[in-house]
């Protein structure tokens, strides 16, 4: 008899903690709904720079609009509900966390995502249940007609490096060579083939292009290898700010007094904290945005001071393209009068064009990727100089339809 | 091949070896006592390095203090886990699978628990010794250079103390047979304790001493401990001596192979090597058959 009664007990806190676990009570009364934006970061290790704004940025998004009232959907009205899990940047965790979004949490939109590997372990899993994917997933297989689906959220390696390497060539003609250091994975090996193309584009040799594992610590080693090629330019191209900071340090101990660049280096004010002053000096970004700067847009100033006040932390360029692809395809949800990602993505594919709290972004990608799923907007080349990130210029970019600036 | 290139290589050899073997010498000396896996060592290494950078980076405490609190603190830590978590798995059946799956257990409440209260984000301790030392077309940062010192420096002190005093009489009498050091009067209980105190103890000094050159993050014990495994494996389970040799074996390999060869094939030759090393002397270079 006690047995049956413990029995029934556990039977109920299962059910509980099931209803729990899957929003069950969350579910408000009447035409009030939740519309849930997942996402699977690197929120921990030498990704997590990477990783804990951009999930950061979809829980103000959720905080705007929840204050706002909601958002009105047809004749519903949605809070909207952001979740995060942890990755670890490791592909086998993300694979795991993108099944308990999408059969667990029911969400219909991935926002946010970095290194390539995780989103090729994603997308088998995103893909067929039409769960649209705004990424920073740097990897040639991450877009195309085969994923209609998968978005990229910024502007990729295959659109910065050629403009990065342009300016670099324009305004540095002494620099002649060139050695690569990414991490040894799909995010680096594609970076460093797009890098390469770039660099030979403008008549500049590689001499060497390593690849490390990421969270490698002495980095001396290969370093010292490469400086005996005795480059005019060393690039660390899409390492993470961890691994790079770590890179940036040792190359300066070593005694490199060449050109620096970190064509993919996505939170510049952090990077430099962590290189130190004296390494950092000279450290070409291409993401050089300063966000609380004149350059930013009011909404970008507001964003990056309420994220700092509130997490003692520099909000990044890349962070932002989050909260303006949850603006994006709220927008579009609105026009679509549903949540269905289906008519969502063909309002969006048509739009075109958007203005945003970062500011213009536009869709392309058909000559590159056979399918307009590649959003692009303005790169700010920054430099560090004596501690601090100073802006230089807007990066020409032609060809990609942005408004001119 | 250019011979600078070549002694510089030796030089990023000895202080990698150094490193690892000073994370690998608490391990070394833990296991030979106690027999136990400790694979929550990495995170007393990790903690050291944040007592550096909170002290040293943030409040400005004298470095060379800092590291002898980090030492005392992660020491006594070491010794209330021995005695809380370790010591009642000892006496009970399985007990290297039981205490093994404790110590994994406690390096995920370790690393959880630095991401809570120290923040998920890098951070980066301030030079100690600042400048670099170029010699013969060669050069190495004085930080470096000064954790060269520190290490050995510690090595020759836990050698001395092992063979010189009464403790450490007491704590190799342990090591050899427990049984017989009981018949002597010796009290196991309490060397265990004491070692296991030493051992992370040595860990953190090594957080200490390293921190500063790397960057410290919740996971920076996570990728050492491999290292340490390897190269108390590669020297002999329970070898002081071991550990050391150990060590500066995967540092040279790791840094010549680096230099030679790209980080994939360095990787796939150290661990190839290390393999060979084993199948000809499975009880390791130093360790006992």
């Amino acid at each position: 008899m006690r047995n049956k009664t413990l029995g029934v007990l556990f039977l109920l806190f299962a059910c509980a903690v099931l209803l729990l676990a899957n929003g069950g009570f969350r579910e408000a009364s009447g035409a009030e709904k939740i519309l849930k934006i997942g996402t699977t970061e690197p929120l921990s290790g030498p990704a997590a720079d990477w990783g804990l704004g951009l999930a950061r940025m979809n829980e103000f998004f959720a905080e705007d609009v929840n204050k706002a009232g909601g958002l009105k959907i047809g004749n519903d009205v949605y809070k909207i509900q952001a979740i995060a899990y942890d990755n670890k940047g490791a592909p086998s965790e993300a694979a795991a966390d993108a099944t308990r979004l999408v059969s667990q949490d029911r969400i219909q939109y991935l926002i946010g995502g970095v290194i390539a590997a995780v989103g090729m372990a994603v997308l088998p899993v995103t893909q067929p249940a039409k769960v649209v994917t705004t990424s920073l997933w740097w990897g040639k297989g991450i877009l195309g007609p085969d994923k209609p689906y998968s978005f990229r959220q910024t502007i990729s390696q295959i659109e910065i490096a050629p403009a990065m390497y342009t300016w670099i060539k324009k305004n540095n003609p002494n620099i002649k060579t060139v050695a690569l250091i990414n991490p040894n994975d799909t995010s680096g090996w594609d970076t460093a083939a797009a890098c390469k193309e770039a660099a030979e584009a403008q008549g500049i040799k590689v001499v060497a292009s390593e690849f490390f594992e990421r969270g490698t610590k002495d980095m001396y080693p290969f370093l010292t290898r490469i400086l005996a090629k005795k480059p005019d330019l060393i690039d660390v191209a899409v390492t993470a700010p961890g691994d790079g900071a770590v890179i940036v340090k040792q190359l300066f101990e070593l005694g490199y007094k060449g050109a620096k660049a970190w064509t993919c280096g996505t939170n510049p004010t952090e990077i430099i904290k962590l290189c130190g002053p004296e390494g950092a000096e000279g450290l070409w970004f291409a993401y050089g945005q300063i966000l609380d700067g004149p350059s930013s847009t009011p909404e970008t100033r507001a964003l990056a001071k309420r994220y700092f006040a509130k997490y003692n932390a520099v909000l990044a360029p890349h962070h932002v393209t989050s909260y303006a692809m949850c603006e994006i395809f709220t927008r579009a949800m609105v026009q679509a009068k549903t949540t269905d990602t289906e008519p969502v993505v063909k309002i969006v594919e048509r739009t075109k064009k958007f203005d945003t709290s970062f500011g213009p972004f536009v869709l392309v990608g058909k000559h590159k990727y056979g399918i307009d799923r590649q959003f692009v907007h303005r790169m700010m080349l920054g430099q560090a100089r004596g501690g601090k990130l100073v802006e230089i210029e807007w990066l020409p970019l032609p060809g990609l339809g942005l408004p001119a600036y | 091949m250019d011979a600078t290139l070549l002694a510089q290589g030796a030089l990023n050899g000895i202080m990698l070896g150094i490193s690892y073997a000073l994370v690998a010498l608490g391990l070394s000396l833990i296991f030979g006592i106690m027999r136990i896996v400790n694979f929550a060592h990495g995170e007393m290494f990790m903690l050291g390095g944040y007592i550096t950078y909170y002290l040293f980076g943030v409040y400005g405490v004298n470095y060379f203090a800092t590291l002898v609190i980090a030492v005392l603190i992660i020491g006594l830590l070491g010794m209330i886990l021995e005695k809380a978590i370790f010591r009642p798995l000892t006496n009970r059946p399985e007990a290297a699978l039981t205490s093994l799956i404790a110590a994994v257990g406690l390096a995920w409440v370790f690393q959880m628990l630095a991401m809570i209260f120290f923040g998920e984000q890098d951070k980066d301790i301030p030079t100690v010794f600042k400048g670099i030392i170029r010699f013969g077309g060669m050069m190495i940062t004085w930080e470096r250079f000064a954790a060269i010192l520190i290490g050995i420096g510690l090595v020759l002190l836990l050698n001395l103390f092992l063979l010189k005093t009464k403790f450490g009489k007491a704590i190799r009498a342990v090591a050899e047979d427990k049984e017989a050091a009981a018949l002597q009067g010796i009290q196991v209980a309490r060397i265990s304790s004491l070692s296991f105190g030493i051992g992370t103890g040595l860990a953190a000094a090594a957080g200490a001493i390293i921190a500063p050159i790397f960057i410290v993050s919740p996971s920076m014990g996570g990728e050492v401990i491999l290292k340490a495994f390897l190269v108390v494996i590669l020297g002999g389970m329970g070898s002081i001596p071991g550990a050391m040799l150990g060590g500066l074996v995967l540092g040279f390999l790791e840094s010549y192979g680096g230099l030679f060869f790209s980080v994939p094939v360095m990787s796939v030759m150290t661990f190839t090597l290390i393999i060979l090393i084993l199948i000809v002397r499975p009880q390791g270079l130093l360790g006992r058959e």
